[in-house]
């Protein structure tokens, strides 16, 4: 099944001992069919909310503010049985660690049988074939001998592999995929970066990938949408997001990305100061603090976002429309 | 200039089971290199950068030449003097130090960060009459307040355990820092201030580094030379800038190729190596890269390539090192893979 997804002044709270703590603020972003989405920043900027918040995942202390809507289906407002049907039949998630994804207990095959729940018209040895093909579709020679086997006895790279195959297996419109090769090395990330390229030919739905990685989103996404402390800063096609960046903090995270030099450097480059608390998010701009283009309204009004251009947006006072 | 640390054939080897697999069962496991005849040298001053994927055994290394790990051949060599003993490693921890990975797991959760930067002195027996002045002066080094002293561990950010790890490591003014992934699971803008703080702090105290890594855009910036290992064994070794420009070892040139370029309008076209790391049960013959490799041949099935000198400075261990000059891939390493 294939829909739009749009968030709409999305806003997350975890209600703490230590008061209210704004994970995400504000935030407005949209998928299409066949779009595969990125969404990056670093630790603590949200995006694990936002996905989490997508895939209807949120612990019971978070309060959810605005809309996350699903082909015009308000996600936030269902209840809890109508989303876990969602989730299951329409809605994929591929975690960061495969390893925690499987029951180590049951064998691979048992596991993706289950995955199929949803499917009252097939059988199992129907439920089992398809299995065998989505194996093989994901790169798993000898897809027989892989469903006899426990988690433990695969590599990362090949728990990752079922791991995708098991999301795809439910024919999900949104398959959302958390760090999907962090936790891999360099060679098996090329080859999960490479795959996870091949499928999106056959696949219509819709891929949002989360990471801190500048080369994965770069390597796989359409659009990009760059977070910070909460807010999504910029947004664009991946073009113009990594060529033509224009908000402070996109700019800065680019330039410490040390693998856009190729000559030594003496000293890389950092993003000087701290993450905001978000207990108590600034009035103004969350990055004011450490922007070297702060000026006076940064720090008392919330920037507006700006239009670049029909796909291009920024949250700053310093970027003017053209 | 003679070395600082000479490494010659060390091999590590673990055997099946443990102790009482070996007492119950009359016919154990046998015995596996993970570390494999390893030559390898440092100068004073130097930094050196130690690569390879997981399992390749960076680790392991790192942690023999401390004596933390027992080598089972082979000899170190540290500032010209053979160390075999016990108490040999016991002197020479006195002038190397090590920043072990997980930086929180490695610091004693119980005990304030002002105790554990002075941790090293008492155990290796050298009075300071002030701790609490000492662990002062050690946070100044490395840039964090003088209120940290009071601090636990639990209570800091990633980036700043990853500074009171340093400044640990520093403590007894070491000759040689061994740092085991220091910046592993870092934010791109606090890994370079981390690694710009080791730089600085290396240019003012003038130790030697050994940086175990497997970031290759990191290593690129902060290395003088590169030593890359697979499957327990060194495949190659040279100035980090030769050896990115030009890479003679087929396995070094699809780690750079592997590399995601943080530009879309350069992606990736097929990935460079298929497949996986063998494992060390089973190693396979002939050269160990061979069931990856693009470019092996039947002799690379049957015989293990020697390790061997190609131009100065230069060490590869390929049957078929791959020549320099040709047409530049994508990640610009001259050394071309077909």
């Amino acid at each position: 099944m294939t829909g739009a997804l749009a968030a709409h002044d999305l806003s997350v709270r975890y209600e703490t001992q230590h008061g209210a703590v704004h994970a995400l603020r504000h935030v407005d972003i949209e998928a299409h069919p066949g779009e595969v989405i990125g969404i990056v920043g670093e630790s603590g900027c949200g995006k694990s909310t936002l996905v989490t918040a997508m895939a209807n995942l949120l612990p019971p202390n978070a309060r959810i503010d605005g809309c996350i809507s699903w082909n015009g289906v308000d996600l936030a407002k269902l209840d809890a049985h109508r989303q876990r049907l969602l989730r299951g039949d329409e809605i994929a998630l591929v975690s960061q660690d495969p390893m925690t994804a499987f029951n180590p207990v049951l064998t691979i095959g048992d596991q993706l049988v289950d995955f199929q729940h949803h499917r009252r018209d097939l059988g199992r040895a129907q439920k089992r074939a398809r299995i065998a093909a989505m194996l093989g579709r994901v790169g798993i020679s000898d897809a027989e001998r892989r469903m006899r086997s426990y988690p433990h006895e695969l590599s990362g790279g090949m728990r990752q592999r079922v791991a995708i195959a098991a999301a795809l297996l439910t024919d999900p419109g949104l398959l959302i995929a958390d760090e999907p090769t962090t936790a891999l090395d360099v060679t098996m990330e090329a080859q999960i970066i490479h795959l996870l390229r091949e499928l999106r030919r056959e696949y219509n739905g819709i891929i949002i990938v989360v990471s801190h990685h500048l080369g994965v989103i770069a390597e796989l996404c359409d659009r990009v949408y760059v977070m910070y402390a909460g807010e999504v800063v910029e947004g664009g096609e991946v073009d113009a997001i990594f060529h033509d960046a224009r908000h402070p903090y996109t700019q800065a995270l680019l330039a410490c990305d040390p693998a856009r030099f190729h000559e030594r450097l003496d000293r890389l480059p950092t993003i000087p100061g701290s993450l905001p608390n978000l207990t108590q998010p600034p009035s103004g701009c969350v990055y004011a603090p450490r922007c070297d283009r702060a000026f006076a309204p940064c720090n008392t009004i919330a920037p507006p976002l700006v239009k670049l251009s029909a796909s291009h947006i920024a949250r700053c006072h310093a970027v003017t429309t053209p | 200039m003679s070395p600082l640390l000479a490494i010659e054939d060390l091999s590590v080897s673990f055997t099946g089971g443990g102790v009482l697999n070996r007492l119950i069962n009359p016919f154990p496991l046998p015995a596996f290199n993970v570390i494999d005849s390893v030559t390898l040298s440092m100068l004073p001053r130097e930094t050196l950068g130690l690569v390879g994927e997981s399992g390749s055994g960076k680790t392991t290394l790192a942690r023999t030449i401390l004596g933390l790990v027992r080598a089972a051949a082979g000899r170190i060599a540290f500032e010209g003097r053979d160390i075999r003993t016990q108490a040999d490693f016991r002197a020479m921890r006195r002038r190397s130090a090590m920043m072990f990975q997980d930086p929180v797991a490695s610091l004693s959760p119980r005990l304030r960060i002002g105790m554990l930067l002075t941790e090293p002195q008492v155990i290796q027996g050298v009075l300071i009459p002030d701790r609490r002045a000492a662990a002062r002066a050690l946070l100044a080094l490395v840039g964090l307040p003088a209120s940290f002293v009071d601090r636990f561990p639990h209570e800091l950010s990633g980036g700043q355990a990853r500074r009171v790890g340093v400044a640990r490591a520093l403590a007894m003014k070491p000759h040689l820092l061994l740092a085991d992934e220091p910046t592993a699971g870092l934010d791109v803008s606090v890994q370079g201030d981390v690694l710009n703080l080791i730089g600085e702090l290396k240019r003012e105290l003038g130790f030697a580094a050994m940086i175990v890594t497997h970031n290759l855009a990191m290593i690129r910036h902060v290395s003088d030379r590169l030593a890359i290992m697979y499957l327990g064994r060194l495949v190659e070794t040279g100035p980090t800038q030769d050896v990115f420009s030009s890479p003679m070892h087929p396995y070094t040139a699809t780690l750079i190729q592997s590399e995601p370029i943080p530009d879309p309008r350069r992606r990736s076209q097929n990935p460079a190596v298929s497949g996986e790391i063998p494992s060390v049960f089973r190693r396979p013959s002939g050269c160990e890269f061979h069931t990856r490799c693009p470019i092996a041949q039947e002799r690379c099935r049957a015989e293990p390539p020697a390790y061997r000198q190609i131009s100065a400075g230069r060490m590869v261990r390929c049957h078929f090192p791959l020549e320099t000059g040709g047409q530049e891939p994508r990640n610009q390493p001259k050394g071309k893979l077909p």
